[in-house]
């Protein structure tokens, strides 16, 4: 599948496996991570994409500001992760 | 939270989107003067869970039916029932189909027989409307644009435009974010972005654009009972013209 600045990915690998990232940047096999919280959006983690996970999810208000080369707060990506996970966990 | 859909998650909803346009031109095919709105809800599940699907609106807020029949002054979320339709009756169906875990949402307003020319001018024009709102669904677009299209379509003939409601978002849900209004100022709103998908449905009214809910919860009716007409299809924003995920690439206009 395609991802992109603005995706959500799981890391697979590494000490922060199973938590949820935005794409920051992409640069050849890797891939730039944050998430707004440990991970912030100007430190964000170097990661290989074999080692992350697309969750199928990207935010359409991240990818827009990131083309627009401005970088999102990291509340705008503790939001679009939460909100990932609210559509995610829900029990049924 | 507006998700942008990848061309994989797209090509499935081309394929929830064709079993609703199927739908659609089926229940049409059904619309005579004596049938109840009841017998065509029964129709449309039986055609929907034949076809390996599921009708999204069963239970979706307690929502009673798998479809919505709206006739003559109903709006919208008519609920099927003993309401038997006659001729010169305008009945707008809405369908709404999650195959494969992907939803798309789609209505037409159909005539019952012969109808009176305002009444065909009312369903032409929602038609026009949700046209020219597609003409403005392009990548840079701002979600302003559409309402604002939709709106001037609308106003030009000296129709009310329902603002209670509004199109939405949908794909993996029926409806997500972002609201697309019917109503609105240009350049104004959510920034377009090539992935999103929306269901564009302007509800116009031949008289004042008020409406009220019936005591049912669900059932809505202008207000000075003037015929309402809907129009509506699930669409996909794209590097050039929006993508109709509801109507079948035979048929598709423009």
């Amino acid at each position: 599948m395609d991802i992109d600045a603005g995706s959500l990915v799981y890391s697979i690998a590494g000490r922060d496996k199973g938590g949820v990232f935005v794409i920051m940047r992409l640069e050849g096999i890797y891939g730039y991570l944050a998430d707004g919280k440990v991970r912030k959006a100007d430190v964000p983690k170097k990661k290989k994409l074999k080692h992350v996970e697309y969750t199928g999810y990207t935010a359409s208000a991240l990818q827009d500001k990131i083309a627009l080369g401005e970088r999102p707060t990291n509340a705008e990506i503790r939001r679009a992760i939460a909100a990932y996970h609210e559509e995610n966990n829900q029990s049924s | 939270m507006i998700w942008v859909k990848d061309s994989h998650e797209i090509d499935a909803m081309r394929q929830s989107g064709r079993l609703t346009d199927a739908l659609l031109t089926y229940l049409e095919k059904q619309i005579v003067p004596g049938i109840s709105t009841l017998e065509l809800d029964e129709m449309a599940e039986r055609y929907i869970n034949k076809n390996g699907g599921r009708a999204a609106f069963k239970n979706y807020r307690g929502f009673p039916k798998s479809i919505c029949t709206s006739v003559n002054s109903v709006v919208v979320h008519g609920i099927p029932g003993n309401r038997v339709l006659y001729e010169g009756d305008i009945i707008s169906i809405d369908v709404g189909i999650c195959l494969d875990g992907y939803y798309s949402d789609a209505a037409r307003t159909f005539p019952v027989g012969k109808i009176s020319a305002q009444a065909q001018k009312l369903i032409d024009t929602a038609e026009a409307c949700f046209f020219a709102g597609l003409s403005k669904a392009l990548d840079g677009n701002r979600i302003g644009d559409i309402s604002a299209a939709v709106q001037s379509v609308a106003e030009a003939e000296n129709y009310g435009i329902v603002r209670e409601l509004v199109g939405h978002g949908v794909g993996r849900a029926l409806h997500e974010d972002p609201d697309v209004p019917n109503f609105g100022t240009a350049g104004r709103g959510v920034r377009l972005r090539k992935g999103m998908t929306l269901a564009i449905e302007p509800m116009i009214c031949a008289g004042s654009h008020r409406v009220e809910v019936m005591d049912d919860g669900w059932t809505i009716q202008t207000c000075d009972g003037s015929l309402a007409a809907h129009y509506e299809n699930t669409v996909a924003i794209t590097d050039n013209e929006a993508e109709i995920l509801t109507i079948s690439p035979r048929k598709r206009k423009r």
